[in-house]
């Protein structure tokens, strides 16, 4: 089971491109700021599944955002307030508002529209910001970083090497 | 198009939503069980359980069994339970977040069940309600039914100053200050040795009148007259005394005459004091019937304001809520459509009412009757509570008007016998109806604006009556005895209004003036035979204060027969 597992995820991880890794973040910030288990989760889903994104940027990223989401909520919870109670968007909200699919969305609450508008509103800088640091880290630290005490440790151990079977990370160098 | 897209992928995505939706189907049941739990839990706010849920799919719909609501106030006895609940969902509306329900069955519902574990919240989780305290209200509108053990006359007088006394005390240091300044005054007043003189000098004129020939003899005659003269004067100062002597005492005889009167008056007014007075028996009806009335009311309003913010869709949503939770978030409405958020259109429901068979409908239960136009309505019928009695009721919620909510209920009971019902329980005083029943009671009942008026008439039959007094006997209940043993059908009526949370409430009964008449003989009776004896105990225990006056009173009569005696002196030496 554990060895199914590991080649899916080696499979998934193949791509390790900077621009594939930074979609992964951009995803997986999109799946932590809404927090309600909606329509677009599964659709998010299918995205990073099917698109040659990085799964192990995906699920560190998810993990990383969830944080900052549970830390960010309040401005999500206003941002939201703010979007959906928008007079010039009212028209809009109320013709979702009378749909069944839209419904699934959650549109109307206050934290899903807060993060989901956060996200779009991060997604550009993000992606970019994280190609731009990637390339950088490729080119300046990853060499010094691999000699370090601490890196050798960890290269040394049982689990990096179980890791390395698995994960397109080692492309990274 | 491979450089973007991994067809893998989507085997994986599928086999993901194939898993999600075993496992969902897996467990659906066990989290709607769940989420109705823990809902009605914090509804209630005691433990709210349920044996099963079974979600279905085609058609949708869903079916809770055993379930058990605690009553929070006994732990031990579930408030209702009911055997199964079904209800059938508007599946095309619920995708649009609407749940509609177009048939809800509640059968084998019961009241007031045992329960096998204690059903109270660990931490006694109450919901944050105001309290209804009916009864609180109602007894402190009535008068306190006095302490009415016969207390004894000596026990009485242990912690009462009796006027008696006091004035015994002021009567004899009067008397015998006066009888200081009388005798203090009779020692200016001419005595025997003044008479003496008078007799001697008299003497001595008429001897030198008789060796002084015709001309002394004229000149003895005017020495007698101005010696008569001084006598007379002496006399009238010792008569002037006399008469104040005697003013004074007759005074002072006047005062113990009254005095005399004073344990009596004493008495009588001790035992006013330590006796049921008439007014305090006014409402013997509230006294009787209201504490049990109120605390039927107590539990009537507690549920219905627990209750009715669910059933009447008044609750609120999440939108109004001040704080959301964090990463819950509130969700905002854009309805503009003609149906609330959920509706129950018509809820069947079949109980199990004391031995009886109750059966009706709810309808209309919605979370916006705004938007609904149609407030809750509900109808019930009984047959066959405790044997013989019927019941019908029926009434409506109304929020259609957001700014004016209206609520009322009508009900009528007939026939309904009642066995064992304790009106009071006190250790010194119980009424308990042994037998009778209820031929017909009939209650209109309106909550407007969150003002309720009320009215409930009740008329009893065939009553048998058992008052009880605790050791050392009870006045009160031994004239509720002898009052209520002759009484066998009467009527009882309520009123309430003002809040629901502390309403006013008015008790009155066709049997008031006869319970008021055989209170107030057997308090009269009471009172007389108090007084008779207090005065009886004020007597032998102010005998000696008594005493003591009179004495003073005497001693004012010594100084009279002194004053009579010298006056006697002066008379006998008086020439004629």
């Amino acid at each position: 089971m554990l060895t199914l597992l590991a080649k899916l995820l080696k499979v998934l991880n193949a791509e390790t491109a900077p621009g594939q890794i930074s979609a992964a973040l951009c995803l997986a910030m999109f799946f932590a700021f809404m927090p309600l288990l909606t329509i677009q989760h599964l659709l998010l889903l299918l995205l990073v599944l099917v698109l040659r994104v990085n799964m192990t940027g995906f699920i560190l990223g998810w993990i990383v955002f969830s944080a900052a989401a549970y830390a960010a909520d309040p401005l999500f919870h206003m941002l939201g307030m703010a979007v959906l109670g928008a007079g010039p968007l009212s028209g809009l909200w109320t013709m979702l508002y009378d749909s069944g699919f839209w419904h699934l969305t959650s549109f109307n609450n206050s934290v899903v529209m807060g993060g989901f508008v956060a996200s779009l509103l991060l997604a550009v800088p993000l992606y970019l910001g994280s190609n731009a640091m990637i390339r950088r880290y490729r080119q300046h630290f990853m060499a010094w970083i691999e000699k370090t005490h601490v890196a050798q440790m960890v290269k040394g151990s049982r689990i990096y090497a179980a890791y390395q079977k698995v994960s397109g990370w080692r492309s990274f160098a | 198009m491979s450089r973007f897209i991994r067809l893998s992928g989507l085997v994986v995505f599928a086999a993901i939503v194939a898993v999600v939706a075993g496992v969902w189907f897996l467990v659906v049941d066990a989290v709607v069980k769940s989420m109705v739990q823990s809902a009605g839990t914090k509804a209630v706010g005691a433990r709210v359980e349920l044996e099963s849920a079974d979600l279905s799919l085609l058609p949708l719909g869903l079916e809770l069994t055993g379930l058990e609501v605690t009553n929070p106030e006994k732990p031990m006895r579930n408030a209702v339970a009911a055997e199964s609940i079904r209800m059938k969902f508007d599946t095309s509306r619920l995708i649009r977040g609407k749940k509609i329900i177009e048939d809800m069955a509640v059968t084998g519902m019961e009241f007031d069940t045992q329960r096998e574990s204690s059903g109270a919240l660990p931490k006694r989780k109450k919901p944050d309600e105001k309290k209804v305290s009916a009864g609180r209200k109602l007894r402190s509108g009535l008068p306190e039914l006095p302490s009415v053990s016969a207390e004894s006359a000596r026990k009485i007088l242990e912690n009462e100053d009796l006027s008696t006394v006091d004035e015994a005390e002021e009567l004899k240091s009067n008397a015998l200050s006066a009888r200081q300044e009388f005798e203090k005054r009779l020692e200016d007043l001419p005595d025997e040795q003044t008479f003496r003189q008078h007799k001697q000098r008299l003497s001595e004129i008429r001897e030198s009148g008789k060796s002084g020939g015709l001309l002394g003899a004229a000149g003895t005659a005017g020495e007698v007259r101005q010696v008569k003269k001084d006598i007379q004067a002496d006399l009238d100062k010792l008569r002037r005394a006399k008469k104040d002597i005697s003013e004074t005492k007759s005074g002072f005889r006047e005062d113990f005459r009254k005095l005399q009167n004073a344990p009596a008056r004493d008495a009588r007014k001790l035992a006013q004091k330590y006796s049921l007075s008439a007014e305090g028996i006014a409402n013997m009806s509230a006294l009787i019937f209201g504490p049990k009335y109120a605390e039927g009311v107590e539990t009537a309003l507690t549920w219905y304001m627990r209750l009715s913010p669910y059933v009447s869709g008044i609750m609120g949503s999440r939108e109004d809520r001040q704080k959301p939770e964090r990463r819950e978030g509130v969700d905002v409405s854009f309805d503009t459509g003609t149906l609330p958020e959920y509706w129950v259109k018509t809820a069947e429901v079949s109980a199990s009412l004391a031995g009886g068979e109750l059966s009706g409908r709810l309808k209309d239960i919605s979370s916006d009757q705004k938007i609904l136009g149609r407030p809750l309505a509900f109808d019930f019928s009984a047959t066959g509570i405790r044997g013989s009695a019927s019941l019908d009721t029926e009434g409506s919620l109304d929020r259609t008007d957001p700014d004016k909510s209206e609520d009322f209920a009508v009900f009528e009971l007939r026939q309904y016998p009642i066995k064992n019902l304790q009106f009071i329980d006190r250790d010194d005083f119980s009424v308990l109806l042994e037998s009778g029943g209820i031929d017909a009671a009939d209650g209109k009942i309106r909550i407007e604006d969150g003002l309720l008026s009320a009215d409930i008439t009740a008329g009893f039959s065939s009553a048998g009556f058992e008052v009880k007094s605790g050791e050392g006997g009870n006045l009160v209940a031994e004239a509720l005895a002898d009052t209520l043993s002759g009484i066998s059908s009467f009527e009882v009526t309520a009123q309430m209004e003002g809040s629901p949370y502390q309403p006013e409430i008015r008790i009155g009964s066709d049997i008031d003036g006869r319970l008021k008449a055989g209170l107030k003989q057997a308090i009269d009776r009471r009172r007389a035979e108090l007084e008779n004896e207090l005065k009886k105990v004020i007597s032998s225990e102010t005998k000696e204060a008594l005493k003591d006056a009179e004495s003073g009173i005497t001693g004012l009569e010594s100084v009279e027969e002194q004053l009579q005696k010298r006056l006697n002196t002066g008379s006998d030496v008086l020439p004629g």
